[in-house]
């Protein structure tokens, strides 16, 4: 699609003008994000709280457990829309937008070159970041819809910036986001099936918080880390290693 | 050679035998001792934040939440003020990493070892900061919790001694972090009985402004778990010149 193409070079040419620009560019598609997600995942919990930190009652009802579910959803969503986008990518296996376009890089050429090793081996479409950020903007929707539209505009500002890197094409960072859309909303759509998940988390953060905060915790950061120590698991403990 | 120098350089060389015998465990220590125990850190706050019974007498353990809110925040600020303490301290008592004074057992590629020494060189070794975060945590949750206490002490000691063992730190750079920090927490703690109603105020807005006051709480735990980069960023920006941590 010429559009597509239009769109990175475009884009490309808007923040290759200075070395300066370029490397906030790297900066802002590094960690940022993630450090937003886990922001948000904080501020979605303690949303709509009431009175007291805990759930009362296991129900609808309940102004905490329903928030508290729409969190579970989204973890749960994200962790779907990665399982779900990384085989598509494996299977389309289309290579990413700096190996086959003239991007230009305003920076020292070995870092480019490093950056390119590292993501070049990996298919562009979809892109699973922005089906992770796509699955929280879902959950922020959810909570409050003018909220949702600020997380909108924040996903498609740090989905423009890796466009502009040449990682992707627009049309992988759409068919991720709605991959992550898709993918909270039907964890949400069952979570009345999936109680039995659900509320036993919800149970040890009513008995035991201090144990059960200081695991989300890490989890929270570890999403910081772009899901290091989760990768790291998964390649030690299963032998699965995720190119990322 | 004065008894100090020849105790600490006992133990020195005692855990970096223990540490540099093979590449994997040096390696395994280096990994350990950056980022481990910050993330830790991190993650005891937050275990003391939410311990503790709710309401204003405790019944099931001895001290009630609100009480270990004040001592996480009374930690948090004794973090900042010990930190202060020991840059002071650092500029007054000049004293030389060991890596560059003793001879070690550093069984890694010789280019990796010379970038974390150039890393740490305009840092002198006394006082740890490490030490000082280590301590100021593990007396501020053993005031409240000695079963939390205990524990954490166990932490403290086995990444002071990792410190050692890597050759970046003599043992009395630790004692002497672990001095300042215990200083800092005692001066933070009688500040909070003396005065409480600031302490009270931050956690009054984690009850009234949750959805605001937690991203906070949390953006604040992932800059100690990142050894604070971020608020020195910030420092570096003020001051205009760097700031070594």
């Amino acid at each position: 699609m010429s559009w597509d193409i239009t769109w990175v070079l475009w884009l490309n040419d808007f923040i290759a003008q200075s070395e300066r620009l370029f490397l906030w560019a790297l900066f802002l598609s590094d960690r940022v994000p993630w450090v937003l997600s886990s922001l948000t995942l904080v501020a979605l919990w303690f949303a709509r709280r009431q009175a007291g930190e805990q759930v009362q009652e296991f129900h609808d009802r309940d102004p905490v457990y329903r928030q508290r579910i729409r969190v579970f959803s989204v973890g749960l969503g994200a962790l779907l829309a990665f399982i779900v986008a990384r085989p598509m990518a494996y299977y389309w296996n289309r290579p990413r937008p700096f190996l086959v376009m003239p991007i230009k890089a305003p920076i020292d050429p070995q870092i480019w070159a490093e950056i390119m090793r590292i993501l070049g081996s990996d298919g562009a479409f979809p892109s699973d970041h922005t089906a992770f950020w796509g699955a929280i903007t879902a959950g922020v929707f959810l909570t409050s819809p003018w909220w949702g539209i600020v997380a909108l505009i924040a996903t498609a500002f740090f989905a423009a910036v890796r466009v502009a890197l040449g990682y992707h094409y627009p049309t992988d960072m759409i068919a991720g986001f709605f991959i992550g859309v898709f993918c909270v909303l039907l964890v949400y759509g069952f979570r009345h099936k999936l109680r039995w998940l659900f509320d036993p988390w919800l149970l040890l953060f009513n008995h035991q918080p201090a144990w059960a905060y200081a695991l989300s915790l890490m989890v929270l950061l570890d999403i910081t880390q772009r899901m290091t120590w989760f990768f790291g698991i998964m390649a030690t403990a299963f032998g699965l290693n995720f190119p990322r | 050679m004065t008894w100090l120098e020849y105790v600490d350089t006992w133990l020195l060389v005692w855990f970096n035998r223990w540490i540099g015998h093979s590449p994997e465990t040096f390696s395994s220590a280096l990994k350990i001792s950056n980022r481990a125990p910050w993330i830790l850190a991190a993650a005891l706050l937050t275990w003391l934040w939410f311990s503790g019974d709710e309401g204003w007498v405790p019944f099931r353990t001895t001290y009630t939440r609100w009480m270990a809110r004040r001592r996480v925040l009374s930690i948090l600020a004794a973090l900042v003020a010990g930190f202060g303490l020991a840059r002071v301290a650092q500029t007054i008592v000049p004293r030389p990493r060991p890596f560059n004074v003793v001879a070690l057992q550093v069984p890694i590629v010789p280019s990796v070892w010379d970038k974390i020494r150039a890393s740490m060189a305009t840092q002198g070794a006394f006082p740890s900061d490490h030490a000082v975060m280590f301590f100021i945590i593990v007396l501020g949750l053993g005031s409240l919790s000695r079963k939390g206490g205990a524990p954490a002490l166990v932490g403290a000691l086995f990444f002071s001694a990792l410190r050692v063992g890597l050759g970046f730190h003599w043992p009395s750079d630790m004692l002497g972090g672990a001095v300042i920090g215990a200083i800092a927490l005692g001066l933070v703690v009688l500040v909070e009985r003396v005065w409480p109603q600031p302490w009270d105020w931050v956690i009054a807005l984690f009850y009234r402004l949750p959805a605001i006051a937690y991203p906070v709480g949390f953006l604040l735990l992932f800059d100690l778990s990142q050894k604070f980069a971020g608020l020195f960023g910030l420092v570096v920006q003020v001051l205009g010149h760097d700031v070594a941590h």
